[in-house]
Parts: C-alpha cells; structure tokens; sequence
C-alpha cells in the first residue's frame, strides 16, 4: 500500500551561514507512525517545525495530502503539533483548553463540549474538563495537550519530544498509551525524539537523522539490525564496528579482512573497497552454537558487568590486542574478568556499512 | 553567630528613622487637614472635618478632581494599550532595528517631564492646537508609554511563545490568537502597568500646569490654593489626592497576589 500522505521534496534549510537541514526528500505514508530519531541539533525539530509550517523552508516543497503547502501558515494546515513543553493555555480550564481548535473552527457549542469530552476520554481524562491547568501533574499535562490536538482530527499529529519531561516509568506508560492511540485513530503520528529506546518501542518508521541529512529509514528491525551507515549503526544501541578491507575468494565470494580475521558473508561489494564492519553485542557467542557458525578470535575478557536480565563482558583479543569487543551474554555464563574465550558469530549476523 | 535582642537595637533605631523620614511629611500633611484653626501649622488644636467639607463645597476642585480621574483613567489606558503592541511587536516579530526601536522607547524614561512639557507647548503652539485637557492627557501617554512599554516587555517570555504558537497551530488568526491568549496570560502585567500609569498621571504636576487653561487636574488647583495662601483645605486636598494614590497601589498589589 503506497498510500503517501507527506511528502518532503528536497527541502533545505539555513540559518545565515549554517545549514540546519540539507536537502532531503521524505515520504510519509498514510497512518504511519512515524519517529524522527538523532542527536540534539541534528535537525529533527527543525524537519517538525518545517511539517508543521512553523519554519519555512529555504528551497524544496512540503506536500500534504497532494496540496502544496510549502507557505502556507500553521492555522491552514492539516496539521496539530504537540509541543515539547506542552503550551497549554494556562488561563482556561481542561474542557476550554482541550475544544479551543474546535472554537476557532466555529463548531458549535454542544458539538464542541462533547467532541472535547471525547478526546480527554481517549486520553484516560474523562470528567477532567473543569480543572484548572495548574491543578495537574506533568503526565496529565502532556494528556491534556493530546486531546487539545486530537480533539481537531488532524491527518498529522506532530509530536515534539512530548515525553522528554516525564520520570522514565510514566514515558514508558506514554509510549504505550500513544501506540495505542494511534492505531485506534488512524492519524499519521509524526514524533521526534533522541530516545532510540523510545523509537525502537513505539515507531512504525524510524528516519535516523544526523547533521541535517537522513542517515536511515526503516522499520526498527531493518534499522537496528541491518543499518546502513556507521552512524546509525552506532547510534542505535550498542555496536561493535571494526574497520574491513574487502577481498574475493576464489568462487567470488565477499571475504572481509578484518583484525578479527578473515571472514566469508553474503553481500555484493568490489574488491580493494573500505568499509566497516559492524556485529550486535548480543550476535557474538561465548560457545559454538548448534547451527553453523565463524569462528572469530580469541579474547581475554577485561570487564565484566551484571545488567540483570544479562551479563554485559567487555574483551581484547588476544591476537591484536588493541582490538575490543562488547558481547552480550546471559547471565549464567561463567565467565570472570581475565578469562579466555572463543567468540563465535553466524555469518548471516555481520553487517557490512559503506562508509 | 547568635544575635541577642539588644544587639538589634542599632539597626531597629536606623529602620525608625528612615520611615520617619519617609512618612513624616505625609503624616504632618494628613494631621494638619484636621486641623481646627485657620493655618497647618503646629500646634494641632483638635480634629476637626470643616476643611473637608470646605473642599467638598469648591466647585472647581471637584471639577478638578472629577478631571484628574478621567485623565488618569483614558491616559493610562492608552499608554498601557500602545505600550502592550510595541512589546508585542518588539518580542514576538522581531523586526529589523528592534534593539535600536527598544532604547527609542524607553528614552524619554530619563528626559525630564519640565522639558517634555516644554516640547509639547511648543509643538501644540506651532500646530494651532489650543491648550485643554485633552493635551494634557496626550502628555501624560507621551510621559507614561515608555514604562508601559518597559513593564510589559520584560514580562512577554519565551514560554508565552509556544503557547501563542500552539493557539495559532489550532486555527486561531492572528487577532484571536491577541485577545484570546496573549492579552489574558499577561493580564497581571497589564493591570499593574495600568495602575502605575494611572497613579503617575494621577499625580503629574508639570505638565498639567503647562497644557492646560480652563478645565484643570487636581495638582494644578492645589498648586493655585497654594499660591494664595497656605491654609488646611490644602491639606485635606492633599490628602485625598494621596489616599487615592495608596488605595490604586494597594488594589493592584492585592489583585496580582490574589491571582497566585
């Protein structure tokens, strides 16, 4: 289903000399839920305020829904921002605060009581509508600024770090009430975070973003275990990288030459290229594995550190000494620092990144 | 380090004085306005109310004070009104030079009100402009607008940006957006630049007396009492005139903390 619902055609942006974003093209489709994951400063808010028409772009187009809206203003959009600091409007009530787009809609009376009775409802904020916005708590704030921007029934809701303020139980919650939210409404949720936690858990889509370009663009599985560049591959989660020549046996295959040996995998690369080479901690075995696996390299393990559900080791191999490795292992392994082990990976686990 | 009650006789004895010093004429103002003999001066010989009810009887002063509050009220309005969009002007669109236009408006905050009032005599001369309380209350939105302005800059926030952003995002114009947000979120700062610039206005001596002929404000028919003799009605106008001034100030200070 190509069902594109934003479309982002070689927008720029600069701020005198620097440029906050550098051409990029992005397709939305319809119903996704998508997550605009990088650094602070990477340009994430700033692709947000171009979607939700709060920052014009220097050159390129904004499409939404097959209409051109590059310059037109926020009030005309079909767009609802949710923003990081929430900006409610302190001098109203719930119910007030929650129908003002409704209001400014000039629906009536009844119709906007009711359709704000039904969005704080969503919310899990039912009979809320005659507090004051002070009487709140952050995680009723942030409820309250949902239902101000669901209450309109836009065909994107922008979602600005909401989550960042929240204690780390109450953002796990959120991330679920907001997947949840989601799929019950339909709306094409667009969320900017630096969170690849958060990402991974809640994104439909996650469009890693680094210095103002799109670094990668896949469902979390496709982004976590196949990235396509060193950049994304280090930013989600934790990675080994090592750097790799590229060579060919003698039926063509792709050997890389790497200082944790020499090793065959399936992919199409030329010969004499560099490039990295990049394997999940949890990829990397301390015992050969019943099906078939590499060998890699010896290691001495040099730290090791208990993270509940696993053990996290730290080691050096043995041969080049200079070259560590992060495995992740679970936690019966009876591995102490100044061990010696064999690492073990299937091949299929190894990841060649361009650079 | 412990202090012992007589180590703060010092400091007890210097907070006396300086509210003596601060409150003595006032009070000598208000006692002698009850006082029951013909001139302010000591000894005070009894309380007594004839001086009020004197004032009470002159037509001109009530006229005058019915004056003040009008010119108080429309002056204070408009400095607060023209004060409230150029801080907005000047914080949310940032326009080319806004720097430069900020200390532009806050300048006349150091000019003296003798010279100001001397421009505009001038000025309303050359323009064939006749004096009256009309100009008077043009002076005092000319004296008063830049501490408006002052005021209700220094309380337009960034914070208050995304929540006018947020109005517009859910299909508020710019107007609404104004009046529905802008002007209710900083309605404290408002009120308490209101009531500063009416209290000013209020008691604005320099510039009344120079711009206005027949119809005159309070301080002005003070001044011409003054002029012909010092006796207790002085006072008792005095008195009011300050009584006014403090129940404005207290008024403002309870609405603003009455709201937290």
């Amino acid at each position: 289903m190509q069902d594109t619902l934003v479309e982002l055609k070689q927008v720029r942006k600069e701020y005198g000399n620097l440029v906050a974003i550098h051409s990029i093209d992005l397709a939305i489709e319809k119903g996704q839920f998508v997550v605009l994951l990088g650094p602070s400063g990477s340009g994430k808010t700033t692709i947000l305020s171009v979607l939700g028409g709060f920052v014009t772009p220097t050159s390129g187009n904004v499409t939404i829904a097959g209409q051109d809206v590059t310059f037109v203003p926020p009030s005309k959009r079909p767009t609802v921002t949710v923003f990081q600091d929430y900006a409610l409007f302190p001098h109203m009530d719930v119910g007030n605060n929650v129908s003002f787009g409704l209001a400014m809609r000039n629906v009536a009376k009844p119709e906007r009581i009711r359709r704000a009775g039904e969005a704080l409802t969503l919310v899990g904020l039912e009979g809320y509508a005659k507090r004051r916005i002070h009487e709140l708590s952050g995680g009723q704030r942030q409820r309250v600024a949902l239902a101000r921007a669901i209450a309109v029934e836009p065909s994107v809701l922008l979602l600005d770090e909401p989550l960042g303020a929240l204690d780390l139980n109450l953002r796990r919650q959120m991330q679920e009430e907001l997947v949840g939210l989601q799929k019950q409404l339909g709306t094409t949720f667009v969320h900017v975070t630096h969170d690849q936690d958060e990402a991974m858990s809640i994104a439909d889509i996650i469009v890693v973003i680094n210095q103002g370009r799109i670094e990668d663009m896949g469902p979390p599985e496709q982004v976590y275990q196949r990235p396509t560049t060193r950049f994304s591959a280090t930013f989600m989660g934790e990675s080994n990288v090592v750097e790799c020549g590229i060579e060919k046996d003698s039926d063509n295959r792709v050997i890389i030459n790497s200082p944790l040996g020499r090793l065959p995998v399936d992919a199409q690369m030329n010969i004499n290229e560099k490039a990295h080479v990049l394997i999940r901690p949890e990829c990397l075995r301390v015992e050969k594995p019943a099906c078939e696996a590499l060998e890699i390299a010896k290691i001495r393990v040099t730290e090791r550190v208990f993270q509940g559900a696993h053990v996290r080791l730290r080691g050096h191999c043995v041969n080049s000494p200079d070259q560590s490795l992060l495995i992740r292992t679970d936690m019966t392994t009876t591995l102490r620092e100044g061990d010696e082990t064999m690492i073990y990976v299937k091949s299929h686990d190894i990841v060649i990144l361009n650079d | 380090m412990k202090t012992t009650w007589w180590g703060q006789i010092p400091s007890g004895i210097y907070v006396l004085i300086l509210f003596v010093f601060i409150y003595l004429p006032v009070v000598v103002l208000v006692l002698f306005s009850f006082q029951d003999g013909l001139t302010p001066v000591p000894p005070f010989k009894g309380p007594s109310l004839q001086w009020y009810e004197r004032m009470f009887e002159n037509r001109r002063l009530t006229e005058s004070l019915f004056n003040s509050v009008i010119v108080a009220c429309v002056s204070a309005f408009t400095a607060t009104t023209l004060g409230f969009l150029a801080a907005y002007t000047l914080a949310r669109r940032t326009p080319r030079f806004s720097e430069a236009a900020r200390y532009l408006l806050m300048a006349p905050l150091t000019v003296s009100y003798l010279i100001i009032g001397i421009g505009l005599l001038i000025t309303f001369n050359l323009l064939g402009i006749s004096k009256s309380l009309v100009v008077v209350n043009i002076g005092h939105i000319i004296i008063n607008m830049p501490l408006c302005f002052a005021i209700i800059f220094s309380q337009m926030g960034d914070h208050q940006k995304n929540i006018e952003r947020a109005a517009h995002d859910l299909g508020a114009s710019d107007i609404k957006t104004l009046l529905l947000i802008t002007v209710p979120i900083l309605r404290p700062a408002l009120f308490a630049s209101f009531c500063i610039a009416a209290t000013l206005s209020w008691d604005e001596f320099i510039i009344a007396f120079l711009l206005s002929r027949f119809d005159v404000t309070l301080p002005v028919i003070i001044f011409e009492m003054l002029r012909a003799g010092l006796t207790p009605e002085v006072n008792a106008a005095g008195t009011v005139v300050f009584a006014i001034s403090i129940a404005t100030v207290l008024f403002a200070i309870l609405m603003s903390t009455r709201r937290r």
